[in-house]
């Protein structure tokens, strides 16, 4: 966003790390960023952008698509450097674990002050950001009960992805 | 956080069933995590909230009561807020001055004279009791009550024990000491913001109080705090005394409460009503004006909409304030500040930015979560502008992902930290480079940025074969690390990795192993895919074998690639703590070894060698002919060499790579122009491959002693000992020349000597049987130099 101007489109896959270890979290993991600004972006976009493209593979494989939701649990982002998206709203979809829910994809309109320091005028444009770890994703759509069996390089369950 | 329905229900009109306000309230973002039944016989229910940390508005009953009357948009009833006042006025009884308002913007205190000091009324047990507090005396239960009700942390001195009736919030004198209530005495220094009476501090400011001003059975008058303290300063800004250990801050501070100002909580004093008392007129009240602003704003609602997305079925504007649930609240456009259920709703906290600093948008996302994100219609947006076309790097990425998916090698994913041990047992790519250590571990087994995808490849080779898989063929595409001598962000060129070994085959076919010629197949492959050729040079590498030297393959200028058999050392200290017996299965069913090799970067771009006896990648970045087309490289090299058959298990690719370099497929289709970069060039693409492979003993080219296992070994210890013998024989010999007469041979030493030497021949003559016919004294090149050909 500071270098370019609107309209930006931007999805970022990668590898990322974190200090945390254990069945649901792995030191380092994969995910999937996007951003877009540009004028006249909405919420409606926000949740267009995601839920109806996603929602099918993002839930288990007998799931109910309706069962992801965008509820407005409004987490700071602010650690990704100068993108933070304030006002994130996570959806979620059903965990494994049958009670409650899971946090999958954090998403969110762009905070206007993100975008007034970066130079974009945040009354004229407006953006919406979002992330998804994927092997959580993974995980909730395959029913697999721990995030190390993704990294132990097993041959037979390696053969199982395909591209 | 818990939170008691019954306790709820006195604010605010409660649903019938507690599921349905839970599951408003997780649509709302407050998650309800559970609903259980207190403790106690009462008839209640109990909701287990994870109230995020950017909601403190809900972290009280009040609050919860306050969402949950704008959600179900029902009347909210507020607790009863002035209390009976005594006729002496509090300003005379009591003084408080801040002396650093940055860490205190506000303090405000009241006093009570003539309280008793008693256990809690039935009602105040029950209700702490709900929510898993413990009842300890009605003064400490009113200030926890009123706590869990609004938010507010209270604290009761003993009005007593304050020296010159009056308190200071400042920064503590060094050497200062002050015994809090759980009984620790703590050092102060001037970074703690404390409340002091005129002689020495009676509490460390929003995190506890001091035990000597603590309220006892014997206190009559008590003085109530209820302040605001700055988020950076005091507390906040520092872990207390005590708690330095831990990681973040322990303790919050308390919030900046709007409640304080709006209600007059401290005011509230339920105490006068429980414990008796006179409350005294007025209220002591400091603060820095310059921090407390208006928390107006305007609110359009047609930007709102526009914001939103919101559109009715028509196709029109849908304006959110035509909702019913809004309209029944009737949204002005106006002043916000002016209409209070608009208030109660936006949840417009303080921030510290000044007020013309908070955007619209703040506004819209309250107005959007009470409405509900599940209302807004999803739409896809209509951004102007060309699609960017895909990254060169993931394209290449994908291309060598397919060749080698294609080649039989599945790929895998390792963390990108290593144990320092194993990165030292491997070969880099830059072996000058130090690795990079972790600030902050998971533990020493995960502590350094790998600088070489090798070493976790052969853990993965050696985790699957123990799970049974008789053939490993694993590739993976990652980032290795390396330091900057200059330091700075390290550096960090994609890698290609590649392991094989094992056996590969049916039982009713002849099975082969799978070695560095499998590697080679599929380097091979993959160079040719991107029309490149492989060349060798030889290399001493950490952790590969030396003597047979399977080639570095190296570039004219710079390093391009290493191949070696693995030594098996490497391989085994990968579990250093595997019991050592379960070894000898391992190893016997199959002796591993690895071979590493890399291919060079600016694939595309390399020289192509095409003479029989060199394999392997150069990189002639620089090169003058380079500039030119593919074609012309060749030209300058002659005539091809004929295409070899493939080698004996058929899934080698031909030695023989390209008729000329090819050129990339265009990400748009197309050939390229000749004399025009080929994309992919600009990054470097680094290739590394591990062949794990068995029986490798022969080629070992340490001296024979160090495996005394094998025949050669014990071959040669044998000769050396009759070598011995015959040495002293001989000796014996000489000195005694002058007593025996010659010839030696009728001495009976001198038939001894002989069927020695006999023996020493022939046991040479074994030695050099058993050893490998093409010994480690001799340039392996040739038998895996050159085109690495068979």
């Amino acid at each position: 966003m500071l270098s370019r101007k609107p309209p930006i489109r931007i999805i970022c896959p990668g590898r990322v790390f974190r200090n945390d270890n254990d069945l649901r979290h792995s030191p380092m993991f994969h995910q999937v960023e996007g951003l877009a600004v540009a004028e006249g972006i909405t919420v409606g976009h926000l949740k267009g952008d995601d839920p109806r493209l996603h929602a099918p593979a993002l839930l288990a494989e007998d799931g109910d698509p309706h069962a992801a939701q965008l509820l407005p649990l409004h987490r700071a982002l602010g650690e990704v450097g100068p993108s933070p998206a304030r006002t994130a709203r996570a959806r979620g979809a059903r965990s494994a674990r049958g009670t409650g829910w899971m946090e999958i994809l954090g998403c969110g309109m762009v905070d206007p002050r993100v975008l007034h320091n970066c130079g974009i005028d945040p009354d004229v444009y407006s953006g919406f950001a979002f992330g998804m770890g994927v092997d959580r994703v993974a995980m909730n759509r395959y029913g697999i009960p721990n995030i190390r069996l993704l990294f132990d390089n097993d041959e037979r369950l390696l053969r199982q992805v395909r591209g | 956080m818990e939170f008691s329905c019954d306790w709820l229900a006195q604010y605010v009109a409660l649903p019938t069933h507690p599921q349905e306000l839970a599951k408003a309230l997780t649509a709302a973002g407050l998650a309800v995590e559970g609903e259980t039944a207190p403790a106690s016989d009462i008839d209640d229910t109990v909701l287990d909230i994870d109230v995020t940390t950017n909601r403190p508005d809900c972290m009280n009953h009040f609050g919860l009561a306050r969402e949950i009357s704008v959600l179900y948009g029902v009347p909210l009833s507020r607790p009863p807020a002035v209390p009976a006042e005594g006729t002496e006025r509090v300003a005379d009884a009591a003084r408080v001055t801040i002396d650093d308002f940055e860490g205190c913007p506000r303090f405000t205190g009241r006093v009570v004279r003539g309280v008793t000091i008693g256990p809690s009324p039935e009602w105040l047990r029950r209700r702490l009791e709900s929510i898993g507090l413990r009842s300890i005396n009605n003064v400490v239960d009113v200030t926890n009550f009123i706590l869990w009700e609004l938010g507010q942390p209270l604290h009761a001195y003993d009005f007593a024990k304050l020296a010159g009736s009056q308190l200071v919030v400042r920064r503590a004198r060094p050497g200062e000491k002050l015994v809090t209530l759980d009984g620790v005495d703590r050092e102060l220094d001037p970074e703690i913001l404390v409340i002091a009476d005129a002689e020495r501090p009676v509490g460390l400011a929003g995190v506890m109080g001091g035990l000597e001003s603590e309220v006892t059975a014997e206190t009559r008058d008590i003085f109530i705090e209820g302040a605001h303290f700055g988020r950076r300063q005091g507390a906040g800004g520092r872990p207390a005394p005590g708690h330095a250990h831990r990681r973040q801050p322990p303790l919050r501070t308390r919030r900046r409460s709007g409640d304080l100002r709006r209600g007059r909580e401290p005011g509230r004093l339920l105490i006068a009503e429980i414990a008796g008392g006179t409350v005294l007129a007025g209220i002591l009240d400091v603060r820095d004006e310059s921090q407390c602003w208006s928390r107006r704003g305007r609110l359009d609602l047609r930007k709102l909409d526009a914001f939103a997305g919101a559109r009715d079925r028509s196709g029109g504007r849908r304006a959110l304030a035509h909702r019913p649930r809004l309209r029944r609240r009737s949204l002005p456009a106006g002043r916000l500040g002016d209409h209070r259920p608009l208030l109660a709703l936006l949840r417009l906290q303080p921030r510290p930015e000044p007020p013309h600093e908070v955007y619209p948008q703040d506004i819209y996302e309250e107005v959007l979560r009470v409405f509900g994100l599940d209302r807004i219609p999803a739409a896809l947006p209509g951004i102007p502008g060309a699609d960017a076309p895909r990254a060169e790097t993931l394209i290449r990425r994908d291309r060598v992902r397919r060749q080698l998916a294609a080649s039989g090698y599945t790929e895998a994913v390792h963390f990108a930290f290593l144990d320092p041990a194993r990165d030292a047992a491997f070969p880099s790519l830059k072996p000058e480079a130090k690795p990079i250590r972790l600030a902050n571990p998971i533990s020493e087994q995960l502590s350094v940025l790998r600088r070489s995808l090798v070493p976790s490849l052969v853990d993965t080779a050696r985790f699957n074969q123990r799970r049974g898989l008789p053939a490993v063929r694993m590739f993976e595409i990652a980032n290795a690390f390396y330091e900057r001598p200059e330091g700075g962000i390290p550096n960090q060129p994609e890698h290609v990795g590649l392991v094989c070994g094992g056996r590969l085959g049916n039982p009713w076919e002849r099975e082969v192993e799978l070695d560095l010629l499998d590697l080679k197949g599929a380097l091979d492959a993959l160079a040719d895919a991107f029309g490149v050729r492989l060349e060798a040079q030889p290399a001493e590498l950490i952790g590969v074998l030396e003597g047979n030297s399977p080639s570095c393959c190296a570039a004219a200028r710079s390093s391009a690639g290493s191949a070696g058999w693995q030594r098996r050392r490497a391989i085994r200290s990968s579990r250093p703590s595997w019991p050592r017996r379960r070894w000898p299965a391992a190893t016997s069913a199959c002796r591993w070894t690895a071979a590493v090799s890399r291919l060079s970067g600016h694939l595309g771009r390399l020289h192509v060698h095409s003479q029989p006896g060199d394999a392997v990648v150069g990189d002639r970045a620089g090169d003058p002919r380079d500039r030119a087309a593919g074609p012309r490289l060749l030209a300058a090299q002659g005539s091809l060499p004929r295409p070899r058959r493939a080698g004996r298990r058929g899934q080698h690719h031909p030695l023989v790579p390209l008729q000329r370099p090819r050129a990339f497929a265009h990400p748009g289709g197309g050939q390229r122009p000749p004399g025009h970069p080929q994309p992919g060039a600009r990054t470097p693409l680094r290739l590394e491959g591990v062949a794990v492979c068995r029986s490798i003993g022969w080629r070992v080219s340490k001296p024979a002693s160090t495996t005394p296992s094998s025949s050669s070994a014990r071959c040669a210890r044998r000769t050396r000992t009759l070598h011995e013998t015959v040495k002293s024989l001989e000796t014996r010999l000489a000195g005694s020349a002058g007593q025996v007469p010659a010839p030696w041979e009728d001495s009976e030493d001198g038939e001894q000597l002989e069927v020695l030497q006999g023996r020493v021949q022939d046991l040479e003559r074994q030695l050099a049987e058993a050893r490998p016919r093409r010994r480690p004294g001799r340039p392996s090149a040739r038998r895996y130099g050159g085109g690495w050909r068979r």
